[in-house]
């Protein structure tokens, strides 16, 4: 054994570039395989460890304020299925921004929440704060949740500016804490603020009633039964359509989904390239055991001449890879330690819960021992062919050098260059190799690949995203006053000069049924689809008829209607039926929408009129100055009138000013349409009504949809950037231990080849060409591969596929990349004299 | 007018082996006629292929200068020298070094495909060659290992000659062949010095050094003595052998 252990050593020693580069990859194997797996199953607990943890409430569902009635949660309280109910006051607006570090504002859907409030939803785990002292001394502080500690790069101390409309409420940090719910940027965050500042803010947002409840029977769905059954006894016997009064729904089954459902991708990916890699590592020492049997046959002639058995020396080859596996092992286990805290920072981010991933040891060692397992069988099954050579046949260099075979490419017929067919030559003399590296580098291009297109399409808050969005991105998107008209409005607005376009819309506020099979989703109509720019059929084509809609892809899925089927579509108590003239790629509402005409809608719902309209702005034009301008010239918005505060001006103007804020009070809180008032003061009769009170709110949709994907954006560009580095390292590693191993196989060839002229630069050439077979295969099947895995997520959301002319690009630059490894790898050649090389 | 095609000037090439310095060439000076087959000889460790490797450009010198007409390639580097070797260079070894992976045909189109470009003419060059040195054919598709040590080495002769080379070098090109191949091997040495072609070659055999024109005696990496001989077959052999036996034993051999 001893000697054998020597024998091995002495070996490693021998190839030390090759021992080491191959002790990489197996470390690199081991970091993701051991740090994804330790990170799982805490993966998959995330969730249900959050809410014991907060003692939160499992099922939430929230309604506006003016559409609230304490009869809901009492009718709550009534429900077989429900065990324990909670109510609570808060604040939620969507058109809310923030103004970040550059002093730029920002959209983000926010929450605010008193303490009291917020103690009976949840069990506040507060951390990072300032100390009691010095929050008691500050005037306006606020707490958020943990993420956006990270997201909004804040710190207990910073000051965080909401701005809600013209209006801006400047609050101090005073920390961090964690929550169960609204903790992460799609939803919006809840912030927990003071009575005063809550007081304050409900002047100008919108104030929301939570209902909160626990189900008695955890098994899946049962939320959603508990849910359906509450729907049912809303509309029996509270006369009332549950889908219009309630604004919000979470429900424990689809949180759980949502809360790791980001994780667990970013973890499978890790296990998919562990698998590349060891691939890549069996196929290497598969090829560096075949090289090395074949170049030390003489060695194995005289060690099976002094007595060893063919066993003994196949041991040593398997003990040499076991050493290198175990320090390539250890190496990753020692990775593990480092990666899995940056995974599970990863994971809190994207799931908005903090502290409660965990590593495990055990799938660690289960990966160090199954490697270590498969490395010692992929070299034992390999050098097992040594039994092959006797002593004398070995003494021979057996017969493996010795070529009887077809002469591939004859030099007779050579055109052009030269080197090319030389190398072809080579390439096709030992196939087998270059299947082998097709195989490997097949893998780390479909790794490649795949990661190109998501980060494209996920990574960048780029306008791919907004492509596959369904939803309409202009530039300002101006919610209407129920009194307000839009079609004049509109009409207007296409007058200025700074206006490219202006479409009326009807945004995702209805929610519509299918009743033949029982689904929901949101609906969205304009008048004409053909001049929108972000809403894209990918089948079929725009409804043009009030008979006609599209739907997304998720829906199609979901529903098992294709275009030019008919469907029955329900809202209220009136149900139509609709022809599906398109599919549409969607990401916004979880992908469930349908596209009507304005025509179409008001088809299902006699009361609808476009209350939106969706500005387009010639390049150039200023934004917020043209913001300024619609709230001078139409009306400042409810939300900025609501707090009005200004005292200065005229006796009449101050008058006019106290009865345009009541009017905006009504509106907002009382839906009240029609307000007239004429207030009599000494002989002046101040007269006026609510025609001034035409927009409601603004929205920027682009700015919301970066922030909301921002976080997931961060986390998969830097997954997607991660990994494609570990494949091009890998697809480094392989290729400079081929090229390597080459050289030493073929020592002589070269060393002949040099004598007769042939330069280095003319060799590394040839060599480097020699991969290019393996490589243009690999590129073209790990490009199919890729296009395959992506499909599956076009299926969901529609056309994420990055234009072709960009993966070709791509393609060329991975074919480039491996030319330039080889010709690099090749370089060996350089430092060895044509004497020296023919010596051997 | 010189007809020399090659000279060198304190010719000196040393070899470290463990931090010792190995002198293997000592200052030396030589001249090569375009005319001569000239033969290098000497005891084994002498230098005599250390020689015949830095006058090829195959390794460069440690101190000195190798002229090839008025171009220094000592200062070459290593591509360069390969530039060099393709263009003015043949070389024949004594373990002939054909490509095993390459036919016979495809292992002279190897040497010819570096310093030519493939052509009818080439392709006809390289049968025509290989007629010549009678291989066949028939043998042409064959593969290194399929043929006997004497046809190899005729193949590395027509390798070696394939691009017109100023002089070939040939290092104990009959060491590794039975007594029959190597008199084939040196006829063919001979009809192609007859034809005008500049050899240098490195033997210990008599038999081999027989064939030379001149006949250079190495000793320690210096060039002890020298022995001239006329062109093979104008003379009587008896004599040459005579002659040159006497040499060789004023040289110690």
């Amino acid at each position: 054994m001893g000697k054998i252990l020597r024998l091995s050593l002495n070996n490693i020693k021998k190839h030390k570039f090759e021992a080491v580069s191959l002790a990489l990859l197996v470390m690199f194997c081991m970091m993701l395989l051991g740090s994804s797996l330790a990170a799982f199953p805490s993966a998959n607990t995330i969730f249900k460890d959050m809410l014991a943890k907060t003692e939160s409430w499992e099922n939430f569902m929230m309604f506006s304020d003016k559409d609230y009635d304490p009869s809901y949660l009492s009718l709550l309280e009534e429900q077989e299925r429900v065990d324990g109910t909670a109510h609570a006051e808060l604040i939620y607006d969507m058109t809310t921004r923030y103004i970040d570090k550059d002093g730029k504002k920002q959209a983000l859907y926010m929450g605010f929440i008193t303490v009291e409030e917020e103690a009976k939803l949840e069990k506040p785990f507060r951390y990072d704060c300032l100390s009691d002292e010095e929050t008691a001394s500050l005037e306006h502080p606020i707490y958020l949740p943990f993420s956006a500690k990270h997201a909004l790069e804040l710190k207990a101390g910073d000051t965080f500016e909401v701005v809600c409309g013209t209006r801006v409420f400047p609050f101090t940090v005073a920390g961090f804490y964690e929550t169960f719910f609204f903790s992460e940027s799609a939803l919006g965050y809840k912030m927990v603020v003071n009575q005063e500042d809550y007081n304050a803010l409900a002047g100008v947002l919108d104030r929301y009633h939570m209902l909160a409840f626990n189900t008695k029977d955890h098994a899946k769905n049962s939320s959603q039964r508990a849910f359906d059954d509450y729907e049912k006894s809303f509309e029996e016997k509270l006369n009332r359509n549950y889908k219009d009064a309630v604004s919000m729904q979470l429900d424990y089954d689809s949180m759980e989904m949502v809360a790791s459902l980001a994780l667990k991708e970013i973890l499978i990916m890790m296990i998919a390239m562990a698998v590349v890699i060891t691939v890549c590592v069996a196929f290497m020492i598969w090829f560096r055991i075949t090289t090395e049997i074949k170049s030390q046959l003489e060695s194995i002639g005289v060690l099976e001449a002094l007595g060893y058995t063919s066993r003994n020396i196949a041991f040593s080859y398997m003990l040499e890879y076991i050493i290198i596996s175990a320090v390539g092992i250890a190496a990753g286990t020692l990775g593990c330690v480092f990666l899995t805290p940056v995974i599970f920072r990863m994971g809190e981010m994207m799931a908005g819960y903090k502290g409660n991933l965990h590593g495990y040891v055990l799938p660690v060692v289960i990966s160090a021992v199954f490697l270590l397992i498969f490395v010692s069988v992929i070299a034992f099954i390999r050098s097992w062919a040594v039994r092959k050579y006797p002593p004398v046949m070995a003494f021979r260099k057996g017969i493996a050098d010795h070529h009887f075979g077809r002469d591939h490419l004859p030099l007779r017929k050579t055109k052009g260059n030269a080197h090319f067919r030389l190398a072809m030559k080579e390439t096709l003399h030992s196939i087998w190799q270059s299947i082998g590296l097709a195989a490997c580098l097949t893998l780390a291009v479909a790794t490649v690949i795949t990661c190109f297109i998501l980060f494209c399409g996920f990574g960048l808050n780029s306008g791919f995203i907004n492509k596959v969005a369904g939803i309409e991105l202009s530039d300002i998107s101006m919610q209407l006053t129920d009194t307000a008209d839009a079609e004049a409005l509109a009409e207007e607005l296409r007058e200025r000069p700074e206006v490219r376009k202006v479409l009326l819309n009807c945004p995702f506020t209805n929610l519509i049924e299918f009743p033949d099979n029982n689904s929901r989703c949101y609906a969205q109509a304009f008048d004409d689809y053909k001049e929108t720019e972000y809403i894209n059929v990918i089948e079929g084509r725009y409804p043009e008829n009030d008979n006609e809609m599209m739907l997304t892809k998720i829906c199609q899925l979901l529903i098992g209607k294709n275009v030019g089927d008919t469907i029955m579509v329900k809202r209220g108590s009136n149900q139509q039926s609709f022809m599906v003239s398109g599919i549409v790629s969607s990401l916004t509402n979880g992908g469930g929408n349908a596209y009507f005409t304005n025509a179409g809608l008001k088809r299902l719902t006699p009361t609808y009129r476009p209350h939106a309209l969706e500005i387009y702005l010639r390049d150039g034009a200023d934004k917020e100055e043209f913001r300024k301008y619609l709230t001078d010239t139409y009306g400042r918005s409810l939300s900025d009138m609501k707090d009005e505060t200004d005292t200065s001006g005229s006796y009449e103007e101050r008058v006019r000013a106290a009865a345009d804020k009541r009017i905006a009070e009504l509106m907002a809180a009382y839906g009240v349409t029609e307000v007239e008032y004429a207030i009599t003061s000494g002989d002046t009769v101040i007269t006026g009504n609510n025609s001034g009170f035409q927009v409601k709110s603004f929205l920027s949709i682009p700015d919301i949809l970066d922030t909301q994907l921002a976080e997931s954006s961060k986390a998969t560009a830097a997954s997607t950037i991660i990994f494609t580095i570990i494949s091009a390292v890998v697809v480094m590693i392989i290729i400079f231990i081929l090229m390597s191993a080459t050289i030493k196989k073929q020592r002589r060839q070269l060393g002949i080849m040099k004598g007769m002229g042939y330069t280095s630069h003319e060799l590394m050439l040839q060599l480097a060409f020699r991969i290019i077979p393996a490589t243009i295969a690999a590129v073209i099947f790990g490009t199919l591969i890729a296009l395959l895995l992506t499909n599956s997520i076009n299926l969901m959301i529609g056309e994420l596929v990055v234009e072709m002319p960009f993966i070709i690009i791509a393609d060329i630059i991975i074919l480039l990349f491996c030319f330039g490894c080889a010709y690099f790898g090749a370089r060996k050649i350089k430092k060895i004299s044509v004497y020296e090389l023919m010596s051997e | 007018m010189s007809s020399s095609v090659l000279r060198t000037e304190k010719l000196c090439k040393s070899f470290s082996n463990g931090g010792i310095q190995q002198h293997v060439i000592k200052n030396l000076d030589l001249e090569i006629d375009k005319n001569d087959l000239t033969v290098i000889m000497g005891a084994s460790g002498s230098g005599k292929t250390t020689l015949l490797y830095t006058l090829s450009g195959m390794d460069k010198p440690t101190l000195g200068k190798v002229f090839y007409g008025d171009e220094d390639i000592s200062g070459l580097n290593t591509d360069q020298l390969a530039m060099f070797r393709r263009k003015r260079c043949g070389f024949v070894f004594q373990s002939i070094y054909l490509l095993d992976s390459m036919t016979v045909f495809d292992n002279v189109m190897t040497g010819a495909l570096a310093a030519q470009k493939n052509s009818k003419e080439l392709v006809s060059k390289v049968e025509t060659l290989l007629k010549k040195v009678g291989i066949g054919e028939e043998l042409w598709k064959k593969y290194p290992n399929q043929l006997s040590g004497g046809e190899c080495q005729r193949i590395g002769i027509v390798r070696a000659i394939i691009n017109d080379p100023e002089i070939v070098f040939a290092d104990e090109p009959t060491g590794s062949l039975n007594s029959s191949a190597s008199t084939d091997v040196l006829d063919i040495f001979t009809g192609i010095h007859d034809n005008g072609q500049c050899i240098v070659m490195v033997t210990h055999d008599i038999k081999t050094a027989l064939r030379g024109t001149r006949i250079i005696f190495l000793e320690d990496g210096n060039i002890v003595g020298e022995h001239r001989m006329p062109d093979y077959g104008t003379d009587d052999i008896k004599e040459r052998r005579e002659g040159l036996q006497a040499f060789l034993e004023r040289m110690g051999w």
